[in-house]
């Protein structure tokens, strides 16, 4: 039983985005859509216990979630005493090849869920939503996360989560938020906030457990799909590079004992050269349409690190420079934190971190930073290479509390062993 | 699908226009008026009197009282509405933007409620 529900909660997260699009292209109701997968799901524990797995488990689902909905939609219109409607809306859904759960058995393999997350992504990013809510309704309906764990990542319970996410899906039904990728005129307005969830779905992935890879390849998958529609539109081109470039690292980025590598120590023969090359053509493209954006900025420098043959051939002025230039566009803590970073790595070794300790000292104060654990561990590694070691040791207890994965704890915790004594 | 197109404006702002810009925003809301009837979209459209004309109603334990106004602390009133039939909320948001009060007020788009009876 444990095994079975495993695998339908991977199956889930594999194909749930793409069985709520194409159900949404059908009934145009995220709630519905929903219940009617969960109750598929629930089926599918007990059919499947019994009578084995089926040959196509996502086109399994589909159906049978599909049969769940028109049910529900039945017994809504028959106490509505609306049956005419009922059977033009059935008809509508049917086109007469709907088949019953039990004829599932030899389901066909060949049966493809259509594709149509994009009309997913651009609904549940519609402005009319709020910001956060697009963000949230996109990471549980396209990217299949948790609800659990995307109130964790807004700071937000879990249940106030709930509630926000189904007044969107009742606004997304009632106010007629259409169900569709924005006609031409609307396209570039609407790109922003799609581009900004799916780099959130992204950044989701670059975590390291085993079940985040998913969102990795999702993410990636995704941008494609917007780059394919839209081929001209440099900022969509610019986030796939910087999604490829960032991948190309992963199996470079955590070692033999399962320590995260920083950049500049990498073994750069572990760095997937196809990616690089895919994405720095990408951003080649991008940057020829002549339109500079916040994603195209954050790929050159990716694209700085990833074409540099060494870690001391790095140009790191050319990437401080690149921050700079990216604070015109994403002002904040973050971009100041990586750019003091950079800074830190041009001329001599203690001067050169003393300088970016300046520059990072009035973020001190910034709420942002707080519980920010890359601004601690940036900030114990400055202290360190500037040579103050025991104020090195206090940043780095804190970095290590605030630290999320056992990788970079690894990590963290073999700095300060170094420390001891020697100095840098 | 039926939006109702609610214009909030200020009216301290309405009050200190002089008669030509008057004038001027009446003849945008002629030619906003004239291309939404033309495009077949308008159901019903106004502009309200001042709110300092408006009287509330209510009835609480079988009494019957009358106030005048609402006295809002907001200061955006309403000061008018469209009413139209349009395919989904873009094409609404697309018409709202329009509306030429939209640069110094706002206006709030709601979709009708239908009943199946």
């Amino acid at each position: 039983m444990t095994d079975l529900n495993q695998t339908i909660d991977a199956l889930y997260r594999d194909h749930g985005g793409r069985l709520t699009a194409a159900l949404m292209a059908k009934f145009h109701d995220l709630s519905l859509v929903e219940d009617a997968l969960q109750e598929a799901v629930a089926q599918a524990l007990t059919h499947w216990q019994d009578k084995g797995m089926p040959e196509n488990p996502p086109a399994w689902l589909y159906r049978v979630a599909q049969r769940k909905a028109l049910d529900r939609i039945k017994s809504i219109r028959t106490r509505a005493h609306k049956e005419d409607d009922l059977s033009f809306h059935l008809e509508q859904v049917e086109g007469g090849d709907s088949p019953q759960p039990d004829e599932l058995e030899n389901d066909d393999m060949s049966f493809v869920i259509p594709d149509e997350r994009l009309k997913l992504i651009f609904t549940c990013c519609h402005p009319a939503l709020a910001h956060e809510v697009r963000i949230a309704l996109t990471l549980k309906t396209v990217g299949g996360i948790d609800l659990p764990e995307i109130a964790k990542a807004f700071l937000i319970k879990p249940a106030t989560m709930a509630q926000r996410l189904v007044r969107a899906k009742h606004k997304i039904r009632d106010a007629g938020i259409p169900y569709r990728v924005p006609p031409q005129n609307l396209l570039a307005e609407r790109l922003t906030g799609v581009l900004a969830v799916l780099y959130l779905i992204y950044n989701h992935g670059y975590r390291p457990d085993a079940k985040a890879r998913q969102f990795e390849e999702d993410a990636i998958r995704l941008a494609r799909a917007l780059v394919d529609l839209m081929p001209e539109e440099p900022e969509t081109l610019g986030l796939l590079a910087l999604m490829l470039f960032a991948s190309s690292r992963r199996t470079a980025r955590v070692d033999a004992d399962a320590c995260m590598v920083p950049l500049d120590e990498q073994d750069r023969a572990l760095w997937d050269r196809t990616k690089i090359n895919e994405a720095a053509e990408l951003l080649d493209k991008a940057m020829a349409v002549k339109r500079v954006g916040p994603y195209q900025l954050q790929a050159a420098i990716h694209g700085a690190h990833a074409q540099s043959p060494s870690a001391e051939q790095t140009n790191w002025k050319m990437i401080a420079d690149l921050y700079q230039y990216l604070l015109a566009f994403m002002p904040g803590p973050v971009v100041t934190l990586n750019r003091a970073v950079a800074v830190s790595r041009i001329g001599e070794v203690q001067l050169a971190a003393e300088k970016a300790l300046q520059l990072i000292r009035p973020l001190e104060d910034a709420p942002a930073m707080e519980d920010y654990q890359p601004y601690y561990a940036a900030k114990a590694d400055l202290l360190r290479r500037a040579g103050r070691v025991d104020e090195a040791r206090v940043i780095y207890a804190r970095a290590i509390a605030l630290t999320e994965f056992a990788p970079d704890r690894l990590f963290l915790e073999r700095r300060v062993a170094t420390l001891s004594g020697c100095g840098v | 699908m039926q939006y109702m197109l609610l214009i909030y404006t200020d009216p301290a702002i309405d009050t200190s226009m002089t008669d030509s810009e008057q004038s001027e925003l009446m003849g945008k809301y002629f030619t906003f008026t004239s291309e939404l009837r033309e495009s077949g979209a308008m159901v019903d459209g106004a502009p309200l009197q001042s709110v300092t004309t408006a009287t509330s109603v209510r009835i609480r334990d079988g009494e019957t009282m009358i106030t005048d106004g609402p006295f809002a602390e907001t200061k955006e009133t309403l000061g008018g509405f469209y009413l139209i039939d349009v395919d989904n909320l873009d094409e609404a948001l697309k018409w709202a933007a329009k509306i030429p009060s939209v640069h110094q007020g706002c206006i709030e788009v709601r979709p009708v409620q239908v009943f199946n009876s």
